[in-house]
């Protein structure tokens, strides 16, 4: 079956092929197919029966008789027998072996058609060969060995029928006849199982070679995508570089020559990016910092620090000023990054400048607005409150107060503290907002802080009716921090609980270390009041600046809004917390958390 | 003999209240200025052992007069006293790097000024224990 069909089936591309012009001219395409396409059993048959039923013309040459009709006829019946077979048996469904059935009833034709017109002396002898070589075509051995036999009977029917006609002569043939038919049959059988191989072979490298075009043109389309996805992903990454235009990006090979500078670098050192591209390297933009004699060395060998340090692998970000093209000085943070190439070898540098010269001149003004604050508030209150004092001075006999001029005296005395407070806390955090809030850390007592935080709020806590209770440590706490600004922070802690608590309600400080299995242990410092307590919703604004609870101005408590934001502020430059646990009408209570001496 | 003071400062309300203070330490006023400039004038004049300089003021900086007075040995051991509205602990550390004795942050009391400046004029107390 598997020969037949190698023979029977056009190639799968190429020679053979029928095309759409074959197509279109029937007479190509049956020369086209006969040339190449001759294996199938039932064109085999139409050849043979075509030439079977022609041999019958000889029947009108004068000494070729019919010697039996019956077998004559019996001969043409089994023919016509066989190429139906040859029609049926081509059908899908049928082993490919059952196709030499067929030659082999046309063997068997073409003895009794010997035999019906002569026996051993008829000239129809050699119609054998067509069916003999027609097995031969078949795969295998076994249609020889089924070909010998019948060949052999074939060759002895007219015996069988006429047994006088045996004679000498004719066992000679019974011998040879199949003999060389036989090895005609092997030779034909020999030759197409080559061809059939040969064929396999060009199949499966015509399949292979198949398989490798797909492959090729697989992996073509792929490494299209690829290109494509890298054309996209480089598009896409020049753009976003040139969307930065209030960064310089600068990329650099290895010696410092300039191969990446986008518009915000053009815009920041004042060059066309193609002036620089290739052309120029970073030292030629150190220069200008560096001028004087020995420029040149000075500028090689700052880059070459920079470079030194990017090399190391951690990216760096340095301040520096940077005089343009233009001869404007600019202030920079420039981040240098090491750039590695897929070994992991660095082959460059990336620069990512920006422009801080505005911030800092900002930074500057806010620094000079403090300061003129600072001098000019807390100048005329040096004044106020230092003749206060001498007014309230009872040194002098002869200008002593009375009693109303006293209490007077005190009145703008407390205000003018009060401004005095509200001036600091305002210095403070603006301290705090431009990062120059600074604490002088010294080994301290927590206790003695909270201690001497209780002592100052005690009075006010009195004047309100509210009692206060400090549940005191055991022993010292030792902590690391700024004692003048933790008690700040306290101060603020314990006075906001005195003024948010009505008449009667009660003020708790209590002390102690947390929890002993923490990885750190902390100091907790602990605030409870029975107060007006804070809305749920509004603890996390509480510790903004000037946000004030809507408890603490429905029930008209004085404040502005900073003591929580400056005690945050003083917790966290100590590495500490606050946390904060509310229910209105009930009370809350601050915990300033601090770490414990190491 | 009674130690000679320079107070400049240039708010004259202010400067009242530190001519006060230096009465109460028993201090002997040299002069009273209102400028940088001429509060070193007056101590390059000699007889002073203290002064008292507001940081910021016109002409000369009251930081500035405190590094000059260290600087020349004429004057290197006159005690200097600072006065200043700014809490900025730059301004302290300011202070200290330019040999300023003391610092003292406005606003101030007339009784602890005059304690301050008692302490830093009586010999036996006088100790340099660095700016406070």
């Amino acid at each position: 079956m598997t020969g037949r069909t190698v023979l029977g089936t056009s190639p799968p591309c190429g020679i053979g092929a029928p095309t759409g012009a074959a197509r279109r001219t029937p007479v190509s395409w049956w020369i086209r197919r006969f040339a190449t396409d001759t294996n199938s059993v039932v064109e085999r048959q139409l050849c043979t029966a075509a030439v079977y039923v022609g041999a019958h013309a000889m029947f009108l040459v004068s000494g070729i008789v019919v010697t039996e009709p019956a077998a004559v006829l019996a001969g043409m019946v089994l023919v016509a027998a066989a190429t139906m077979a040859a029609f049926v048996l081509r059908r899908p469904g049928y082993p490919g072996s059952a196709a030499m059935i067929v030659p082999l009833m046309d063997l068997l034709a073409v003895g009794l058609l010997r035999a019906g017109t002569g026996g051993a002396a008829s000239v129809f002898t050699i119609l054998l060969i067509l069916p003999v070589i027609s097995l031969g075509v078949e795969p295998g051995r076994w249609p020889l060995l089924w070909g010998g036999v019948v060949t052999v009977g074939v060759i002895l029917l007219p015996a069988a029928m006429d047994p006088a006609s045996a004679t000498d002569g004719q066992w000679v043939r019974v011998i040879f006849t199949p003999l060389v038919l036989g090895l005609t049959c092997l030779s034909v059988n020999e030759l197409t199982r080559r061809l059939r191989s040969r064929i396999s072979a060009v199949k499966l490298l015509r399949a292979q070679q198949a398989v490798l075009l797909r492959q090729a043109q697989d992996s073509a389309a792929t490494n299209a995508a690829t290109s494509a996805l890298l054309r996209q992903g480089a598009a896409l990454t020049t753009a976003v570089i040139d969307a930065i235009t209030e960064q310089a990006i600068v990329g650099t090979d290895l010696d410092g020559t300039i191969e990446v500078f986008n518009p915000g670098a053009e815009r920041l050192l004042g060059v066309a990016a193609h002036d620089v591209l290739g052309r120029r390297t970073l030292v030629d933009f150190t220069l200008l910092e560096h001028a004087g004699p020995g420029q040149d060395a000075a500028a090689h060998a700052a880059v070459k620090a920079l470079i030194a340090e990017a090399e190391r692998g951690v990216p760096l970000v340095r301040s520096r000023s940077q005089v343009t093209a233009d001869g404007r000085r600019r202030d920079l943070d420039v981040s240098i990054t090491a750039r590695r190439d897929a070994a992991g070898d660095v082959d460059g540098f990336i620069f990512v400048a920006t422009d801080m010269t505005e911030a800092k001149k900002q930074a500057r003004l806010k620094d000079e607005f403090i300061s003129l604050i600072s001098h000019e508030l807390r100048t005329p209150l040096s004044s106020i409150l230092g003749y206060l004092e001498l007014l309230a001075d009872d040194d002098d006999e002869d200008a002593r107060l009375t009693a109303e001029q006293h209490a007077h005296v005190a009145t703008i005395q407390r205000n003018a503290h009060r401004l005095l407070s509200l001036v600091s806390d305002l210095l403070f955090t603006a301290q705090v907002e431009s990062g120059r809030f600074r604490i002088e850390r010294r080994e301290l007592d927590l206790a003695a802080v909270v201690r001497a935080s209780f002592d100052s709020a005690r009075p006010a806590a009195k004047a309100r009716g509210v009692r206060l209770a400090l549940g005191d440590a055991s022993g010292p706490m030792l902590v690391s921090g700024d004692a003048l600004r933790l008690g700040q922070a306290v101060d603020n802690l314990v006075s906001n609980a005195v003024k948010f608590t009505p008449g009667g309600g009660r003020v708790a400080v209590t002390l102690g270390w947390g929890p002993a299995d923490e990885e750190a242990p902390r100091a907790l410092i602990s605030v409870s009041d029975t107060g007006i307590g804070i809305p749920a919703d509004q603890l996390d604004q509480l510790f903004g600046r000037f946000f004030r609870a809507s408890t603490a101005t429905q029930h008209a408590v004085p404040g502005v809004g900073l003591g929580l934001t400056i005690a945050r502020a003083i917790a966290t430059a100590h590495d500490g917390s606050i946390r904060v646990a509310s229910t209105v009408g009930e009370g809350t209570t601050f915990t300033l958390a601090l770490p414990r001496l190491p | 003999m009674t130690a000679g003071v320079v107070i400049a400062d240039d708010d004259a309300d202010i400067r009242a209240l530190v001519s006060l203070a230096v009465r109460r330490a028993g201090g002997r006023l040299l002069a009273e200025v209102g400028d940088g400039q001429a509060a070193l004038d007056a101590i390059r004049r000699g007889g002073c052992r203290l002064a008292v300089l507001d940081v910021a003021m016109p002409r000369m900086t009251g930081l500035e007069v405190c590094a000059a007075v260290r600087a020349d040995p004429a004057t290197a051991g006159v005690l200097v006293l600072l006065v200043s509205a700014s809490v900025q602990p730059l301004a302290i550390a300011a202070g200290a790097s330019a040999g300023a004795d003391r610092f003292i942050e406005k606003p101030f009391g007339v009784r602890a000024l005059a304690d301050e400046i008692g302490r830093l004029l009586d010999p036996t107390a006088r100790h340099r224990e660095g700016p406070a």
